[in-house]
Order: structure tokens, then C-alpha cells, then sequence
């Protein structure tokens, strides 16, 4: 079907293309279907910006209006404010950006006080994301805030490398395991898994937290990784290690998608280095239903909005005119 | 779902129009960026793509040092005052006029304008790269008839790393520079010259804004607290964003209580509300 002509170096393929007819880029369909227990998510194009790179929101009204992105996933909330990391909580490496941001944020009632109003003007579906020390925690924030207006659903941190109690969940697929069902025990909100890289094996731990009842699994969160003046014998960060975001870390993303969409059944969302539409299809391809887009948004904080027109070009000119059916057609032979 | 978004920063296609090398590593960049330009105030910054592919990645922030032809709503130009310290910058050397540059801003908040008595005196010290957002700041006061009295003081380690001198006397500001090594004005570093300037003028008269190295920074924060001077520190840290999104660029409050964004609530900041150690 639609990879038959990556197999042939015959220019006349194109005429093999799945719709054999011109497709124009106004024709594409980018929508997407989640099926979350409160019902599905419809969206009408498959991307979203990533935890912590967004801020909550209000950083972006000058560049574009937050709604346009499928849903908004803020910056991690948990129960208690974070003052978050010493500085300094950022450098650049090659192609990458390390950070030891440390979760700062204000706090559940902060939250809810000040910033869900501000998100729910934006229109689109606040994805809270979600992290704690402990179970009841997780428990209690998304306990207090499952039947605002506006909240679609909930990413569960599972996964920062900043902080060594979130960190103990995503290591372990029974901590994980645990964690989500403790969740899903208090809410029928739609939950996302969002996995650590950090692990010898992402895809036990996708399925630890299909098994305990998450909707989707969202992956990766940064990877570990060090900057240090040899000089000095420090590191170039506040604290010795970091987590590492951006292009650099794209390939082993598409990997652990890859391997992670083949090990579940319910929908993933690819993170990871994502600058340019073209990779938002390589998410698609190896099994990709949405997709977050980080750091790149420092970069380009205005981005999507060409993007959408990009990617309705790009499959076009590929003869597709749905999204969805690109997902998954990844052939390993 | 809103539509309104807030007109204040923009991501600007614009046209380089000069890039000239000043010598010592250091560079002049002249864009044209229309929309931008006549929103700049002093002690704003524009963020650079410097680079269309991976790397570097993420965008450079720069103090405007200029908008020509004049500040406010006929400026068409903007003026950055850089120095070539590592693979940003040394893309940046490669610019050429006529090509396009994506640009992001203006950042930050303006400088304040602190007024002092006419027997007063407003000091600007300015080291290495800090002497571009008060040039901005003294092309604003140039531009009021009721400006306060103000001196610039400039500190390099030697004579020809004076950047900006010549501006600033083109400009006709009352400018006092100091050398490390003695090949220019005052022997020594311009903290001490400040100390010395500060001294002729009355108690309670003098105000300043500083904008240099992390070592000048810190000593003329000692300065402004020891003699009780209202005082405006200008600071650079590194900005991956550069508009709040990405809380990488803070600074503690005094009390160590929280942490506060650079680049959203400054770049510049009253020595008061500065830690100890930033
Ligand atoms: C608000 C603001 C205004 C600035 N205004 C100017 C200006 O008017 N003219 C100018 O030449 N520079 C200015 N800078 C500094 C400038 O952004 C850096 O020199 C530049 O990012 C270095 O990039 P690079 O890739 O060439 O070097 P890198 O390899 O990134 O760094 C080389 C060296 O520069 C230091 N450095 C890197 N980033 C920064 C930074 N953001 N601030 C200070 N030091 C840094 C590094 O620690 C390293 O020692 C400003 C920075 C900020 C935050
Ligand atoms: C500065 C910064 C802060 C981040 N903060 C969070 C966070 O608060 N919660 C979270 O789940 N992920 C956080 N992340 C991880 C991103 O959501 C994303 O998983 C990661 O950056 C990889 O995507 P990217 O390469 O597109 O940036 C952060 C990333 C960066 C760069
Ligand atoms: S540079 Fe991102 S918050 Fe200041």
C-alpha cells in the first residue's frame, strides 16, 4: 500500500500512490481520534507542545493564539509550590539543550487560581500534567481538578530526571504500574503515561501503564546527560546532571515509539527533538498517533501555524489525504 | 478560542543591513526590522536565529544598542553591539548585508529612566558588552529636553577595547572611561572610578544603572548598597527562550525564598532585589 513506492526507484511510481489522483493540500485531513475512558478525544490536527517548554500559556500569546495547538499540556504542577533548581539550569550541547529546571512551579491552588482560568480562554483542551512525590499526590491533584471545565485529561509525570521521587515510578514498571492504577482508581479523566527514556526496557513500562488503565502512553521525557568544565571538575549546571532535550535526541525517541507502539495497543504520543513537520511524520509512520513538540518551541514559538499548512503539503504531495493512515506504516524489511 | 494575541513581540523577518567588524572581535549588526524597531526600548534585547540548522540551536540574545534613524515610531533599524566569544557569535561574524535574519523581540523590560535632583547625577558604567543597552538609554535621554543631568563611565582592560567610546562622545554624553592597564583615562577598573565620581556628588543625589561583567556586576551592586545609591543592574544570563517559557534564566530573591525569571522580569534589576550570590 502506501510504502510501495519507497521500493521502487521507477520515477512512474507516483501513479502507485494510494488515491491515484491529485491530492490538494486543502483536502488533507490531519484530525485524530483518542479514545480516552470520558469518551474521544477529537482533535483536528495531531500536535501539541510538551510539558515545561510551554510554560502556562501566556508566554506564547504574542506568537500565536495557545489554542491553535490540539490541546495545551502546561508546565508539571504539583501539590505543593517548587522553587525548582540553583542555578545555572540550562546550557546548550551539541544539536540539544540540557536543563535541571527542577520542576518550579506554583503549586495545585496557584494553579487553579491563576493559571486554568488563563488556559481555559485559549479554548482548546488542557492536558494537565502532573507530578508528586508519593501516589497521593498524584492522587489528590488530579482529584481536585478532574471535573474542572476545560481539563481534558491528565500526563502523569512519571518520568522527570530532575527530581529523584518522580524519578522512582518511571525506573520501575510495578512503581509505574502502581502508580497509574492508584490514578485510575480516583478518576475516570483521561490519563497519559508520560515515560522516562532512562530505563533498559520503555516498553515494559508502556505496557506496566496500559495494564493499569492509562489511555496513552506519551514518550520521551528527557534523557539523563552531563555537562561539566573539566577545569574546575564541575558541572556547567546547578546540580551535576541534567536532562537532555532537542534534535539530539530525536533517534532514540523514534526508536523507543517505534518499539513502545508495537508493545501496546492504546495510542502513543512521540516526544523528542521534533523541529520540522517532517519529523512529526516520522512519529507517525513508526506508530505515532499526536505528537509534542519542546524545545524547538524556544526556537520557534510561532511554528505551528506553518506547520499545519506543511503538513497538509507534505502529504499531499505524497499522494495522502489522511494523517491517520500513515500511522504505523513503518516496515522493518 | 481567542484570537487576541497580545501585539508586543513579534518573530521579525528582517533584512541585514550592516555587519561590520569593529575590531578586538567585537561587531556591529544593523538590521532592518520595521515592525520591530520603533517598539525598542532601552535595556531590551532581540533574540537571533543564528543558525537555520541544529546547530547551535537555540537563539542568542542581544541588547539592541541602537534604532535609527531615531528611537520611537520612525525607527526602521535596529542596532546590536556584539562580540565573537564562541559558535553563536562566530556564525553571526558571518552575516552579510542583504540577507535575511529571523529575529525576536524586543524582550525584557526597558531600562528605567531614575530621575535625580539637577545638582544630582545619573551614572551609566558600562563594561565589555554592557555598553550596549545604555548607549540605547543615553540616545533616550538625548532625545528628552528635561533628561537628568547623566554621565557614562566605560571600563575595559585596555585602550582598545574601549567599544562604543567614540559613540557615546558622538552622542555628546559627558563620558569618563577607565583602562586596567592605564593606556586610557583612569588607571585602574571602573568600579573605582565610580567611587570616585560618586564622591562629588551630593548624598542622596546619585543614582546609576550598571551593565558589564559578572565581577563588575557584583562589585557595583557592593557599591550602590554601601552608599544607599538607588541602582539598576543589567543582566545577562543564559536565555534559551528569552520570554518566560522555559524558567531556565533565574536569579534567587534576596531572602533565597523563590526564584525569579531574568529575562521576563528584568533583564535589569534594582541592586536591592538582587541575592548575594548571582
Ligand atoms: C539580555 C542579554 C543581553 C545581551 N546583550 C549582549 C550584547 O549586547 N552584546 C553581546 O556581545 N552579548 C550580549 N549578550 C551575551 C550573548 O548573548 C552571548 O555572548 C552569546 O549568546 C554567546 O553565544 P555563542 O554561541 O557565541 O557563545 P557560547 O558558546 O554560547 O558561549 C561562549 C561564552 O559566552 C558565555 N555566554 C554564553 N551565553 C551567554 C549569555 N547569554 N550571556 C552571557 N554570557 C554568555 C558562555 O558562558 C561562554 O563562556 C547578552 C545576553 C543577554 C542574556
Ligand atoms: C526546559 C525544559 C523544561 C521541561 N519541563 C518539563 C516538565 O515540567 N514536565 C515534563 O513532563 N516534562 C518537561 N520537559 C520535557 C519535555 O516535555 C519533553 O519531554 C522533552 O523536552 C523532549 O522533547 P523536545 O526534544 O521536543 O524538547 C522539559 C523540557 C525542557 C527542555
Ligand atoms: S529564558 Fe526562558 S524563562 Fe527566561
Amino acid at each position: 500500500m502506501t510504502m510501495s513506492r519507497l521500493r521502487s526507484p521507477d520515477p512512474t511510481a507516483a501513479d502507485a500512490r494510494p488515491a491515484n489522483r491529485t491530492i490538494s493540500p486543502a483536502e488533507v485531513d490531519l484530525s485524530v481520534e483518542i479514545p480516552t475512558r470520558r469518551g474521544p478525544w477529537r482533535w483536528s490536527h495531531p500536535i501539541l507542545p510538551a510539558s515545561g517548554t510551554f510554560g502556562y500559556g501566556e508566554e506564547f500569546e504574542p506568537f500565536l493564539p495557545p489554542g491553535t495547538f490540539a490541546a495545551i499540556v502546561p508546565k508539571s504542577i504539583s501539590l505543593e509550590p517548587r522553587p525548582g533548581n540553583p542555578p545555572p539550569r540550562c546550557i546548550e550541547t551539541p544539536a540539544g539543550l540540557l536543563n535541571s529546571i527542577g520542576l518550579q512551579n506554583p503549586g495545585l491552588e496557584a494553579f487553579r487560581a491563576r493559571n486554568l482560568p488563563q488556559l481555559r480562554r485559549y479554548g482548546a483542551p488542557i492536558v494537565v500534567n502532573v507530578v508528586g512525590r508519593s501516589i497521593e499526590d498524584y492522587q489528590q491533584v488530579v482529584e481536585s481538578l478532574h471535573e474542572e471545565e476545560g481539563v481534558a485529561g491528565f500526563e502523569l509525570n512519571v518520568s522527570c530526571p530532575n527530581v529523584k521521587e518522580g524519578l522512582q515510578f518511571g525506573l520501575d514498571p510495578e512503581a509505574t504500574g502502581q502508580l497509574i492504577a492508584a490514578v485510575r482508581s480516583v478518576t475516570d479523566a483521561a490519563l497519559v503515561a508520560k515515560l522516562t527514556p532512562n530505563v533498559t526496557d520503555i516498553v515494559e513500562q508502556a505496557q506496566a501503564a496500559e495494564a493499569a488503565g492509562a489511555d496513552v502512553v506519551s514518550l520521551v521525557n528527557t534523557l539523563r546527560g552531563m555537562a561539566i568544565d573539566w577545569r574546575t571538575g564541575r558541572s556547567r549546571l546547578g546540580l551535576p546532571t541534567g536532562g537532555l532535550s532537542g534534535p539530539a535526541i530525536r533517534p532514540v525517541a523514534l526508536r523507543m515509539v517505534y518499539e513502545v507502539a508495537q508493545g501496546v495497543s492504546i495510542p502513543v504520543c512521540g516526544i523528542g527533538g521534533i523541529t520540522d513537520p517532517e519529523h512529526v511524520l516520522d512519529f507517525v509512520v513508526v506508530g505515532a498517533s499526536i505528537v509534542q513538540v519542546g524545545t524547538h518551541l524556544y526556537r520557534d514559538p510561532a511554528c505551528l501555524v506553518e506547520w499545519l499548512d506543511r503538513l497538509r503539503v507534505l502529504l499531499a504531495a505524497e499522494g495522502h489525504s489522511r494523517l491517520s493512515d500513515l500511522r504505523g506504516t513503518f516496515r522493518a524489511g | 478560542m481567542s484570537r487576541a494575541t497580545r501585539e508586543v513581540r513579534t518573530v521579525e523577518p528582517s533584512t541585514i543591513t550592516r555587519n561590520e567588524d569593529l575590531g578586538e572581535g567585537w561587531f556591529l549588526l544593523e538590521v532592518h526590522a520595521p515592525s520591530l524597531a520603533p517598539r525598542v526600548r532601552a535595556g531590551q534585547f532581540v533574540q537571533v536565529k543564528v543558525s537555520e540548522g541544529d546547530d547551535p540551536l537555540i537563539r542568542r540574545p542581544f541588547s539592541v544598542s541602537d534604532v535609527l534613524p531615531e528611537p520611537g515610531d520612525g525607527a526602521e533599524r535596529i542596532q546590536i553591539l556584539y562580540q565573537v566569544v564562541g559558535p553563536g557569535t562566530r556564525r553571526m561574524q558571518r552575516f552579510r548585508p542583504e540577507e535575511p535574519v529571523d529575529l525576536l523581540g524586543p524582550l525584557g523590560n526597558p531600562l528605567p529612566h531614575p530621575e535625580v535632583p539637577s545638582n544630582g547625577l545619573l551614572l551609566l558604567v558600562g563594561g565589555g558588552i554592557g555598553v550596549a543597552p545604555l548607549h540605547m538609554l543615553c540616545r533616550e535621554l538625548a532625545a528628552r529636553a528635561d533628561a537628568p543631568p547623566h554621565k557614562v563611565l566605560l571600563g575595559a582592560r585596555r585602550r582598545s577595547l574601549l567599544v562604543g567610546w567614540e559613540a557615546f562622545e558622538r552622542l555628546g554624553v559627558d563620558t569618563e572611561v577607565s583602562t586596567d592597564d592605564g593606556s586610557a583615562g583612569h588607571a585602574g577598573n571602573v568600579v573605582e572610578l565610580a567611587r570616585r565620581v560618586l564622591d562629588t556628588v551630593p548624598a542622596g543625589a546619585a543614582a546609576g544603572i550598571g551593565c558589564g561583567p559578572h565581577g563588575m556586576n557584583v562589585a557595583l551592586r557592593d557599591l550602590s548598597l554601601e552608599r544607599e545609591i538607588p541602582f539598576w543592574i543589567s543582566l545577562e544570563n543564559y536565555m534559551p527562550c528569552g520570554f518566560g517559557a522555559c524558567f531556565g534564566c533565574v536569579i534567587p530573591t534576596p531572602d533565597g525564598s523563590r526564584y525569579r525569571r531574568v529575562c521576563v522580569e528584568g533583564p535589569a534589576f534594582p541592586t536591592s532585589e538582587l541575592p548575594a550570590v548571582f
